[in-house]
């Protein structure tokens, strides 16, 4: 594609993701109005969409700060050429994952509160915390890299910024996992293996979504076709995704080996029961994106390897959504009893056959309010792309 | 704020320093609402305990009327204006200690519910009726336009009296159901009894809840509301209880915490139900029986207790008829009358205003080797066959024995499907452990063999001597009442299930009279509540010129209203409470606030209709005078009952705390005793049975139900029996669309058992149709391992247009039993199967 | 003077669960509609008033659920504003509308289903003017709410609202740190069980069996 096609390109694709983040914006502004009614989420399942967006975009952040920083801090070969849009492609999505938090709650207009009143008890405070830093960090680390390219700074204080900014990735998905691993009332969460599989998941879905971007572009011609370095990345992402799995797996033996308890039956639920579909996908899913990642002959075909990638992150979001509707998908007390509030939407009461369905499934509303969201980050990094040299230095 | 809220409140403050409450909130502090300092308001108020005022708020007490039969005393709390709350209010209320003998403060007759504590949605119900309204479309098409109350009065009025010149006084009819038991406002004999007598109307009887009286006053004698027995604060002293028909836990929810005070007190709880209900699920035995078929099951323990020999001899003797000698050839006793002593008037029954017959019965006097008057016998023989003046005779008891020998446990068990061993052990429990209390619902009546069912549990009380004593009930105290004055009653009655009738005859019992052309209902709603509702709604109500309906919501029936009357709520008018239902005491009803919109009181609609058909006079006094003339009786004067005591005291005992129910063993009957045998026996309206059926309401008799029963050819095309159970979150239909209930209660369901659900591969949650000849029902099907198979269970009340299609109340039939002349509810076949979605 | 730990125990072998304990929660504080803070729930078959078990080995009992106040609260621990704390003087665990952010991380937190509820919309009522009581916080969109043990009936010595209207005389309120009170003597009195005791609130709730 020429240079005129890409900048036609782009402004129309900045044009789209504008109309589709104010479009998001309205709704946003909507929801506060009419209220979170108009989501599925009731009392039963007080967090949805929103909420497995926010992890999901957590993971996606960190992923690619990772890539950008293991090679420089440990003194690997790295991935220089695609180093800088990686740290601004983790910025775009920390800032999503930060709104999503924002879209989810009841009175944003009080998230002073948070800082007048904050409780550092809290694993969201700690969350509350750890984002914005997270996301000056990564800043700070993208604008140091220009200026290194620029001459100014030194490659000492990259590596220390890259350190930092290191632990500060890794800080974050600890956190955000435990303010679902450690709640003691939802069993489904409640273990200790929770934040080495968010890290594993952000390794997975940060490399992968970073790999697309940067075959996307390579496409459209704003990188140079680097078949050695794709392959790496390509190879260093099924084993990602090898090491998840296998995550899963410790998770699932522990829990069914009894063959008896909540655990069990959950386990049960996820082999065979309503999570059966998403579970699958994403575990075939992932052995089938590994296997072409890391077959040398697959691994060269970019569109294998582009599939592969969004099979990869596929499977991660339905982790994510099944994580969430995992928590409240098994209430731990099952008497019968009338509605705890309005439970489910009007639409009827789907929720009585909990075995036979989902306690909480996002609305159209909550859909296309995540569309908007998700255009914002697309517009960040069109915008980033445009005007951020962002390309690999000569 | 108005005339009457001043000087109620004038009362109210002098009410308010007996209640020793503090004047006023001392220190409250400084109420910071919403002034978006995030503290939570501390709120300082020092009251003393109970129920107190708060800030500007009034609290008047009335009692809640409707027949739960709680009857529960109400604080209704007034603040703005507004009722906004209600709460439990002493029961007695405090000012009574002063009169009681024991001032000690008793609260177990403390009590609300959740329907009581719903009145501020019922009283600012958006759906409200407002004014008076005449019918603008066909009757049932709930079209409506808005008239004046001079135009509805006048033309009511035009109407009846049009009725009445070209049929007879008495083909007006009024009709009233169990809404309201207040005496100016309520159905019980007051205002409205007045006008039906003014107007010389023929009061149209509800027909229900009675089944069993024919059956218990053959044993027993006449009692007003049928049940006489303790107070139920004394079953605490019971130590074996058995439950029959009955949901106690949500249709008598007052009466649990004594039973479960005697539970603790080591008391055995046996329920007697089909469906393992909410009382089996306390009970320490529940015995499932198939539906209908109770009297067997009785019969059956009788026989056990006889055969033996575990029944109460001593009892038998002393206070039941079994000594008695009966005629082999015609069954009738031998009494002295029949021996040339022509038999006496005695002194009047004060309940039927009627004098007693003396003519003693004959007893086989032992050791005179004779037969004497039962007065005079010194050993009177229990069994044996014996000869006087040539007449063969046998005594009582030896017929009953006969009645029964042929239903052993074994034998009955293809009747009851009750297992024998099970038979056995109830049996002899209600013989031996003493004493023994039976707590009585409506189920088992609710069949045309209700009153056999009545005779035949009256008959094991009088075989174990179980009555007269402190721990012990024939019943439940529904109606425990005598502030009724009979007096105030229309001219004539006609049971609801006889318009028929009436209406194919021109004739009721035989005995003809004018046709029922024009209707006037209040306090029910028949449409939903009477048997077989198309049958009213296609067949006999086009054949009414006028129908006027007094109520507060558009239920069923004010939709097939010529004119509905807004009435006032409850707490929009004083009253007076002439009964206690389920507790002991009669009760003053406050008014807390003014009629709402055009709503008037039943009684000031009374005198305007009155006044208007040119009765004016029968309405001439006040309020307060009709209340006197209604509530002030001889029997009321005997218990120092009058308007202004319970009006001065809120609440007034009608019964000596502790009553025991005929604990001088002295029974209403003819001989003062159990006549278990009862050689005259009298339908529900006290007329001679047919002489064709006599013999068979003699004695305890087995009768199959009516419809529904497995040897019914029905039962082929109809195989599940179709029983309604007491709504938890309405009284029949009253509260149906209060909508804090409906978030508890939001639609119609049937409970299934899985077995049946599963042969006609219905799941949970699924709409069905329950049909049956006479209609259908649509709702949600509950799968319930409490309903026993072949039974189909529904809570009642739900009007139509809840339903996604038809209604509950087309099923039952409005077939009835010669002697019980009862709506038999229960007594219905019906099939359910998935709802195709067709209306 | 010494900490309360104020509490219920409740009776489930008088429960009958007549729903008149939720009703007198729902009235007293003027909860929006959908709303309940106090439940009836049936331990049992699969609906309301059914029982466990197949015909006539059936079982069923009730249990009505509130916040148990717990002692080691899930919800308190995480909210981030503190809007839902535990008050010293007598354990209430309270909710603070102001300072609410409607983050509804407490309802995620707290084990016992139902227990906490949001306001998913503007509060709806059926009546136009506040029932219940006349000092009863007023309810805000978009915050979560739950039972606070009636704080405004403490303050003026009342037992809370779902106390005394129990037609079964099944539910009793006081305080546990008082030896001699009606609920500790019975503790010492009937077998009892805490709802999900594994869950480590320790909830100030009983049930006697
Ligand atoms: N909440 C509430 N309470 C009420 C009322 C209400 O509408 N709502 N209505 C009031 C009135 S007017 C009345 S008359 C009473 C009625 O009070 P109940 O008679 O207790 O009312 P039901 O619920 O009809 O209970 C009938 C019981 O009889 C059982 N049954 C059915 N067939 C048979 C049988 O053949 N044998 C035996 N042994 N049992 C059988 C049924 O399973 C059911 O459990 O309730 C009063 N209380
Ligand atoms: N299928 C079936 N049907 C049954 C039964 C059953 O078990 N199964 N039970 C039967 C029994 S036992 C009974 S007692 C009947 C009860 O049937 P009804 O006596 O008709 O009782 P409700 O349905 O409560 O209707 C009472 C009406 O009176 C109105 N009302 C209340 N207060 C007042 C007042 O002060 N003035 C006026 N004018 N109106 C007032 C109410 O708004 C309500 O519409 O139902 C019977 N129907
Ligand atoms: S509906 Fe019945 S039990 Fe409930 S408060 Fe009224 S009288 Fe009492
Ligand atoms: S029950 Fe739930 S809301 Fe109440 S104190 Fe315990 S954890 Fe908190
Ligand atoms: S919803 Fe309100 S009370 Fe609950 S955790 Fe969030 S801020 Fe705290
Ligand atoms: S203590 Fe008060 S707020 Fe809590 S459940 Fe009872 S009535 Fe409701
Ligand atoms: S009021 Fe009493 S009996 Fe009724 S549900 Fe509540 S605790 Fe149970
Ligand atoms: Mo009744």
């Amino acid at each position: 594609m020429n240079k005129i096609e890409i900048k036609t390109g782009s402004q129309k694709l900045i044009a789209a993701t504008a109309f589709l983040t104010v479009i998001g914006f309205s709704l946003w502004v909507y929801q506060i109005v009419r209220g979170l009614f108009v989501s599925d989420m009731r009392n039963l399942s007080p967090w949805g969409l929103y909420i497995t967006m926010f992890m999901f975009f957590v993971g996606l952040s960190a992923g690619g700060l990772i890539i950008a920083t293991v090679p420089r801090v440990f003194g690997l070969k790295g991935f220089k050429p695609v180093s800088k849009i990686a740290v601004y492609l983790a910025i775009c999505c920390t800032v999503l994952a930060g709104l999503f938090i924002v879209v989810d709650l009841g009175r944003p207009e009080r998230m002073w509160h948070l800082l007048a009143y904050s409780n550092l008890g809290s694993p969201l405070m700690w969350d509350v915390l750890v984002i914005p830093t997270y996301l000056i960090v990564s800043t700070v680390y993208l604008w140091a890299t220009l200026r290194a390219e620029k001459g100014k700074g030194s490659e000492a204080s990259l590596k220390m910024l890259s350190t930092v900014a290191l632990i500060t990735a890794i800080l974050v998905h600890s956190v955000t996992a435990w303010i679902f691993g450690l709640q003691i009332g939802r069993p489904f969460w409640h273990t200790s293996l929770l934040a080495p599989m968010f890290i594993s998941s952000a390794l997975v879905s940060g490399l992968a979504l970073t790999l697309f971007v940067v075959l996307i572009l390579q496409k459209v011609g704003y990188l140079q076709r680097d078949p050695e370095s794709k392959c790496r990345m390509a190879s260093l992402l099924g084993l990602f995704v090898l090491v998840d799995l296998f995550l899963l797996f410790c998770e699932l033996i522990t829990a069914a080996y009894p063959l008896g308890g909540t655990e069990f039956q959950v386990v049960k639920t996820m082999l065979t029961g309503i999570f059966a579909p998403m579970f699958w996908i994403e575990v075939l899913g992932g052995l089938l994106a590994a296997f072409l990642l890391l077959n040398t002959g697959t691994q060269k075909d970019n569109r294998l390897v582009g599939g592969a990638s969004l099979l990869a992150i596929l499977g991660i979001f339905f982790k994510r959504y099944q994580l969430l509707l995992g928590g409240f998908q098994f209430p731990n007390l099952t008497h019968f009893s009338i509605t705890t509030g309005p439970v489910a939407p009007d639409a009827g009461t789907w929720w009585r056959g909990l075995q036979g369905s989902f306690i909480y499934f996002p609305s159209i509303f909550e859909w296309s309010l995540t569309i908007g969201v998700v255009s914002m980050g697309a517009l960040l990094l069109t915008l980033g792309l445009k005007y951020l040299p962002l390309k690999p230095a000569k | 704020m108005n005339e009457t809220q001043q000087h109620s409140r004038g009362r109210q403050a002098s009410r308010r320093t007996f209640l020793k409450t503090s004047a006023a909130a001392t220190g409250a502090a400084a109420l910071a609402f919403g002034t978006g300092k995030p503290i939570i308001h501390a709120l300082a108020a020092d009251y003393a305990a109970g129920q107190v005022p708060d800030r500007e708020e009034k609290i008047f007490q009335a009692p809640c009327y409707n027949n739960c039969f709680g009857h529960c005393r109400l604080n209704v709390h007034v603040r703005d204006g507004k009722v906004v709350k209600t709460s439990r209010a002493p029961l007695p209320d405090p000012r009574y200690a002063a009169l009681d003998d024991d001032p000690t403060v008793d609260d177990s007759y403390y009590r609300i519910c959740l329907r009581g504590l719903s009145h501020p949605q019922r009283i600012y119900s958006p759906t409200r009726l407002k004014y008076p309204m005449k019918r603008a479309g066909a009757r049932g098409e709930n079209k409506w336009q808005r008239i004046s109350w001079e135009e509805a009065i006048n033309t009511t009025a035009e109407k009846f009296t049009a009725v009445q010149r070209q049929y007879g006084k008495t083909a007006l009819g009024i009709h009233h159901g169990s809404g309201n038991f207040g005496t100016l406002n309520g159905s019980m004999p007051g205002s409205l009894g007045l006008l039906e007598k003014t107007l010389g109307a023929t009061n149209i009887d509800l027909a229900l809840d009675a089944g069993y009286i024919p059956g218990i006053n053959r044993v027993c004698g006449f009692y007003p509301g049928a049940w006489n027995t303790n107070e139920i604060a004394d079953i605490v002293n019971s130590r074996n209880i058995y439950v029959w028909g009955h949901n106690m836990t949500v249709s008598a929810i007052h009466q649990w915490h004594f039973v479960a005070d005697a539970m603790e007190n080591g008391a055995k709880l046996t329920v007697f139900d089909p469906n393992f209900t909410g009382i089996a699920a306390k009970a320490h035995r529940h015995v499932s029986m198939r539906p209908g078929t109770d009297t067997a099951l009785i019969m059956s323990m009788i026989q056990v207790i006889l055969a033996e020999k575990i029944y109460d001899q001593d009892f038998l003797l002393a206070h039941t008829c079994a000594p008695f000698l009966v005629r082999e050839s015609d069954g009738m006793y031998l009494r002295m009358s029949d021996m040339g002593v022509p038999a006496k008037e005695g002194p009047i029954f004060i309940y039927t205003g009627k004098h007693t017959v003396i003519d003693p019965n004959l007893v086989w006097d032992t050791e005179k080797n004779k037969a004497v008057p039962v007065d005079e016998a010194t050993a009177p023989a229990l069994e044996g066959s014996f000869e006087v003046r040539g007449v063969k005779v046998r005594t009582a008891f030896d017929l009953l024995r006969d009645q029964v020998a042929s239903f052993d446990p074994e034998t009955s068990k293809s009747i009851t499907d009750v297992a024998p061993d099970v038979v056995r052990a109830v049996a002899r429990d209600f013989a031996k452990i003493k004493p023994s209390a039976s707590l009585i619902g409506m189920g088992n009546q609710a069949y045309d063999n209700g009153p056999v069912w009545g005779h035949a549990i009256a008959t094991l009380h009088a075989v174990t001597g179980q009555i007269g004593k402190s721990g012990h009930a024939l019943g439940n105290p529904w109606f425990m009442y005598l502030g009724i004055n009979f007096g105030m009653a229309a001219p004539e009655a006609i049971a609801c299930i006889e318009l028929p009738e009436l209406l194919e005859t021109g004739k009721v019992k035989g005995k003809v009279r004018p046709p029922i052309k024009a209707l006037l209902i209040s306090q029910g709603n028949p449409i939903t509540a009477w048997v077989d509702q198309n049958y009213w709604v296609k067949t006999y109500w086009p054949t009414l010129d006028f129908v006027v309906v007094v109520d507060d919501q558009m239920t069923d029936t004010a939709q097939m209203a010529d004119i509905v009357l807004p009435k006032s709520h409850w707490f929009e008018h004083e009253d007076i409470l002439p009964l206690g239902g389920t507790h002991p005491f009669i009760q003053h009803g406050d008014k807390a606030i003014e009629p709402l919109y055009e709503s008037r009181p039943d009684v000031d609609i009374h005198r305007l209709l009155a006044t208007k058909m040119g009765f004016g006079e029968s309405y001439a006094g006040s309020n307060e005078d009709i209340l006197k003339q209604c509530f002030e009786t001889p029997l009321t004067a005997g218990y120092g009952l009058t308007v202004e005591n319970v009006r001065k005291y809120g609440t007034l005992r009608f019964q000596n705390k502790g009553y025991i129910a005929w604990n001088d063993l002295k029974f209403n009957t003819q001989s003062g005793r159990m006549e278990f045998y009862c050689d005259k026996p009298v339908d529900q309206a006290g007329a001679p049975v047919a002489p064709e059926r006599t013999k068979g309401q003699r004695l305890p008799t087995w009768e199959q139900p009516r419809e529904a029963s497995v040897d019914n050819p029905l039962f082929k095309k109809y195989p599940l029996v179709l029983n309604s159970e007491r709504p938890r979150f309405r009284v029949h239909t009253q509260w149906f669309n209060t909508e804090w209930l409906r978030e508890l209660d939001p639609e119609p369901i049937i409970r299934l058992n899985p077995g049946d659900a599963a042969k006609r591969n219905i799941a949970h949650g699924d709409y069905v149709e329950i049909y049956n000849d006479r209609g259908h029902a649509v709702a949600k099907a509950v799968l319930s391992g409490g309903v026993r198979p072949g039974v189909m269970v529904y809570p009642k009340g739900w009007q139509r247009y809840q339903h996604k299609a038809g209604s509950f109340s087309e099923l039952d039939s409005r077939a009835f039993d010669s002697v019980g002349i009862n709506q038999s509810f229960f007594d219905v076949l019906a099939e359910v199967r998935k709802w195709n979605g067709q209306v | 003077m010494a900490n309360k730990r104020l509490g219920m125990v409740i009776d489930t072998k008088r429960c009958i669960g007549c729903h008149t304990c939720a009703m007198a929660c729902k009235v007293e504080n003027n909860l929006p509609d959908k709303n309940w803070w106090n439940r009836t729930l049936t331990v049992g078959g699969k609906e309301m008033d059914t029982p466990s078990g197949t015909f006539p080995n059936a079982s069923m009992s009730y249990i009505t659920l509130a916040c148990q106040h717990c002692e080691n609260p899930a919800c308190t621990k995480v909210c981030p504003v503190g809007a839902t704390y535990k008050r010293e003087a007598d354990g209430v665990v309270m909710q603070d509308y102001d300072k609410c952010i409607g983050c509804r991380y407490c309802m995620v937190a707290c084990p016992y289903t139902g227990v906490r509820v949001f306001n998913w919309e503007k509060p709806k009522y059926q009546v136009d003017f506040a029932v219940g009581d006349a000092n009863v916080t007023p309810h805000q969109k978009h915050t979560v709410e739950k039972c606070m043990l009636c704080t405004h009936r403490l303050a003026k010595g009342l037992q809370p609202a779902c106390i005394e209207v129990c037609t079964a005389r099944a539910r009793h309120f006081g305080d546990f740190n008082d030896p001699n009170s009606k609920v500790s003597q019975l503790l010492l009195k009937r077998s009892h069980f805490q709802l999900l005791p594994d869950k480590e609130t320790n909830p100030t709730v009983y049930f006697l069996t």
